[in-house]
């Protein structure tokens, strides 16, 4: 990794630190630091910076390696990062909560820590791309995945915060008055669920038909059951059962948001777990596939 | 009598239709719609969890890639086999649950129909998204039973430089390879692999192109892919005066004076029955210098060789009255496939995301 690249990534680093503080503080102390106009726009200017940062990083790696720089799955994590922040940032407006701002933050933060902590050395050098890995097709099937990826985060991830707060606004306390204090303070939440889960839910179709169609031109299949795409195809599964179940009586509010948080962990699998999975089902000695 | 039959089938119609109407909103229903989904779901997830045979496998492959099975999962194996498990995505529960799929998305579908003309009305933009949507959901599911019923593939066509293979079922077509090449950086790096292709109509050359890695050429509904290539060499054999020999090669190759054989198995035969000599050539690691190889020439019948020696690509050599020289001329293997439903697949693939983003961006904009 070069100066320019890790000098953005740092930058990055330290900007999604400061705005998931500022996050926090308001959500923590609303009569201290109320969340007011100001310091939104000061704290989302902040997530901005590393989003900016991470992006250029990036680029100055495709640069450097003159491919696109979402080839590898260091790169892909990085942008996945990249995804959440933008994600959020373009959905903030439609729920201005500092919550759900700390939560897709913490993710993107997460996802840089298992990038530059937990992956291995190798995986972070620049490395040339098999050549069937080229092409528009390859580049809009990784683009619009990530961005679906981002998508279903941010969604999940608030959904695991509403969680809580929706079960017990089913189940009030005896002392407790429906529709209080702190559940009255997430429920608006939902929404922005439901706009990051259809972000999702569009580009994940898209980033699908842009790799059927990249697989087609590479090796003539659109389709071919690797655990990879069948993970991707659960996850989408994930989306449409959501899709078909949120307005539905008995499913509204916390079992839709527990869908919500499943699609989060098709996407964790998806992303993180698949080359585990594929080494645990791979036959001894079988070498022709 | 009469007037109690009529009561009687009166009674019958109206019970026969409550039945039609019952079982027409169950199999259309939302809930089936939820079950099927579920269901799908985490049958493809418990396909994830075991290996699943390829799909493009011989029998001697099959019977192979069982028997690792059956010393991977031991006595759980016969089990697993006997669900289907190893075969999950063409296993019949997995089709059926499609099926179910299909049915009640058409009959949701109808009923969408029905209600269409009040939608458009009410300029609900979602319903009319989501009617889109479900029709592209049929569109893909026949689009891929056109694929599974109508397309055919050929995967591994070895052909060397000069020789042509019928270009698909019933065309009167001929795909030629004219020429393989492969591209290298500075470093000596692979940046493309390229060949060169003509298509003949009988004799008429219709068309010549090149095929790279990640471009196809697709001519009269064939597309034709580069998927790798082989060793491969050229022999010509004439005798002292230069005329060309009748040549026959084991692996069935023969022509006068020349012929191509391939060398991936890493050895192969060539007989030139009118001088009674055998010709074993392999092929040699690639220098500096160029492609070479391992010539042995042995009278047929013997063991010992009457010459043995590395030979360069383009080197004439003369032994026992006959001239030989070789050249390295790879065998380059193409895919040839043909599918109709790819294309309606597509689109409806599209159409399915274009009435989701309808449905659902304008269901948003509604509810601000």
């Amino acid at each position: 990794m070069n100066g320019p690249e890790l000098t953005a990534y740092t930058i990055a680093s330290i900007a999604l630190a400061i705005s998931f503080a500022l996050y926090i503080l308001s959500s923590r102390t609303p009569h201290v630091l109320r969340f007011t106009l100001p310091v939104s726009r000061f704290t989302n200017a902040i997530a901005t910076v590393a989003l900016l940062s991470l992006c250029l990083g990036l680029a100055w790696r495709g640069i450097v390696a003159r491919r696109w720089p979402l080839g590898s799955p260091f790169e892909f994590t990085l942008a996945f990062a990249a995804s959440i922040i933008l994600v959020y940032l373009s959905l903030y407006k439609t729920t201005p909560m500092p919550l759900a701002g700390a939560i897709a933050i913490l993710l993107a933060l997460l996802l840089l820590a298992y990038a530059f902590f937990i992956q291995p050395e190798a995986a972070r050098a620049i490395q040339p791309l098999p050549l069937v890995m080229r092409g528009i097709w390859f580049a809009l099937h990784t683009l619009f995945t990530v961005i679906a990826c981002g998508a279903l985060a941010v969604a999940g991830g608030v959904a695991l915060l509403v969680l809580p707060s929706l079960s017990r606004a089913a189940r009030p306390a005896p002392n407790e008055i429906k529709g209080s204090s702190i559940v009255a303070s997430v429920l608006p939440l939902p929404a922005l669920v439901d706009r990051a889960m259809a972000v999702g839910y569009i580009a994940l179709s898209l980033g699908m038909i842009a790799g059927g169609i990249w697989g087609e031109q590479a090796w003539g299949e659109y389709w071919s059951w690797s655990i990879k795409e069948t993970w991707t195809l659960i996850t989408w599964w994930v989306c449409t059962f959501y899709y078909h179940v949120r307005r539905r009586r008995g499913w509204r509010g916390s079992r839709a948001m527990c869908i919500a948080v499943l699609a989060l962990v098709a996407v964790g699998v998806t992303v993180f777990l698949t080359p585990s999975l594929l080494h645990w089902t791979r036959l001894q000695r079988w070498r022709i596939y | 009598m009469s007037r109690q039959r009529g009561v009687l089938m009166k009674s019958f119609s109206q019970s026969l239709g409550k039945l039609w109407n019952t079982a027409w909103r169950a199999l259309a229903s939302t809930r089936l719609a939820i079950w099927l989904l579920a269901s799908l779901g985490l049958l493809t997830l418990s396909g994830t969890l075991l290996p699943q045979l390829p799909a493009a496998i011989n029998e001697a492959s099959r019977a192979m890639w069982f028997a690792l099975a059956e010393q991977k999962y031991g006595s759980l194996y016969a089990f697993l086999r006997s669900l289907r498990l190893f075969e999950l995505y063409r296993s019949p529960a997995f089709l059926a649950l499609l099926a179910a799929l299909f049915v009640n998305t058409a009959l949701c579908t109808v009923n969408r129909l029905r209600a269409l003309s009040r939608m458009m009305r009410r300029q609900r933009l979602e319903a009319l998204g989501t009617l889109i949507t479900h029709i592209a959901v049929i569109a893909f599911m026949l689009s891929l039973a056109v694929s599974k019923g109508y397309a055919w593939q050929e995967s591994a066509v070895a052909l060397a430089m000069g020789q042509t293979h019928p270009l698909g079922h019933g065309k009167a077509l001929l795909l030629r390879s004219d020429g393989f090449r492969i591209e290298k950086d500075a470093q000596g790096q692979p940046t493309d692999y390229i060949a060169q292709i003509t298509v003949l109509a009988g004799d008429r050359e219709t068309r010549t192109s090149s095929i790279k890695l990640n471009a196809p050429l697709r001519v009269a509904g064939v597309s034709v892919w580069l998927v790798s290539y082989e060793p491969g060499v050229r022999v010509q054999v004439r005798d002292q005066e230069g005329q060309p020999l009748i040549l026959e090669s084991d692996a069935g190759e023969g022509g006068s004076g020349q012929v191509t054989l391939n060398l991936s198995s890493g050895l192969a035969l060539l007989h030139v029955p009118s001088a009674g000599l055998e010709l074993h050539i392999s092929k040699a690691t690639e220098s500096e210098a160029g492609q070479a190889f391992y010539l042995q020439v042995l009278r047929s019948g013997t063991a010992n060789p009457l010459l043995a020696e590395k030979v360069s690509a383009g080197q004439e050599i003369r032994v026992a009255d006959i001239c030989v020289t070789l050249y390295s001329d790879p065998y380059v293997i193409y895919r040839l496939k043909s599918d109709p439903g790819a294309l309606p697949t597509l689109l409806s693939a599209l159409a399915l995301v274009a009435g989701t983003a309808l449905s659902l961006f304008s269901e948003s904009e509604h509810e601000q």
